[in-house]
């Protein structure tokens, strides 16, 4: 089985790439809405259309923000053991 | 926001016969593309709900699975919603005295075409394709007189009648120009 060198990474890593991503989400998000508000017709189906936007990104960041809660985010990963880990949890149920 | 009744340089008389957009169909790709990127984690999730179940508890698999599939889930929600906005900001504004042509490319990229109605020469409407035929659906291309350039309003629903329609305002026009003695017939092109 392939193993992983000896480095201890902090699993709090994952937040800085997965926050990276949400100033990019946030930045696109905000030109998105921004657009539609200025230069969309003024009539209903703007109006839902943001709405369904908002209130999509609204739930999938709830949903996000509640599952990543439960870990404890301060701990920190050994490579070596955790190809291990990996070998036997990833798929070992199937 | 952009209101039919307060057009940009809105000249007086003028009134809004008819706005357009691309033929809903323009959207099922889009949609098609969300119910199967979304739609195939989602059903493995559920088939392999044991081992799903195994990977969240874990300290080290679950964290990494739920940052990459919440990473997932909002790109493809971002990417979709920019598809829509492209559409809903694809518009072609059919007035009694000219054509606005808006066109959004991407969030960053907007050009806003408009032309006197007494500039146009010849409009044609094609319906090409079985789908185009069934579902009434296709392209009606405006050409001016003495310009290089023409209007394409692509994939509109019913091009016939609103190729009809822009002859009859043309006639229109050209009839009230002759009428009061007016100058017009010319491109204005802004980008954004």
């Amino acid at each position: 089985m392939f193993e992983f060198p000896s480095i201890t990474i902090p699993l709090s890593f994952l937040l800085i790439l997965y926050g990276a991503f949400m100033v990019f989400f946030v930045i696109y998000s905000f030109f998105n809405v921004y657009h539609l508000v200025r230069y969309g017709l003024n009539n209903i189906s703007l109006r839902a259309l943001v709405l369904i936007f908002l209130s999509g990104t609204f739930i999938l960041l709830l949903l996000s923000a509640l599952q990543m809660m439960q870990y404890d985010w301060s701990g920190a990963v050994n490579l070596n053991k955790a190809s291990s880990s990996l070998n036997t949890n990833l798929f070992g149920g199937l | 926001m952009m209101n039919l009744n307060q057009l940009p340089n809105q000249r007086p008389n003028e009134r809004v016969a008819l706005f357009l957009r691309r033929h809903w169909i323009a959207l099922v790709p889009v949609f098609a593309g969300l119910v199967l990127l979304t739609g195939f984690p989602v059903i493995l999730a559920i088939v392999f709900s044991d081992l799903v179940s195994r990977w969240l508890q874990d300290p080290l698999i679950g964290p990494l699975v739920t940052v990459i599939a919440s990473i997932y889930f909002l790109a493809i929600w971002l990417f979709m919603s920019v598809q829509i906005t492209d559409y809903f900001l694809d518009t072609w504004i059919v007035t009694t005295e000219r054509i606005i042509d808006i066109e959004q490319h991407g969030l960053f990229n907007r050009t806003a075409s408009e032309l006197d109605l007494a500039a146009v020469q010849d409009t044609t409407a094609e319906i090409h394709g079985i789908l185009q035929t069934v579902l009434t659906y296709g392209d009606v291309y405006v050409q001016t007189a003495g310009e290089k350039e023409r209007f394409n309003f692509r994939g509109i629903d019913n091009p016939e009648q609103v190729k009809e329609l822009i002859a009859k305002l043309v006639e229109e026009d050209k009839q009230r120009i002759r009428e009061n003695g007016e100058v017009k017939g010319k491109i204005k092109s802004t980008g954004k």
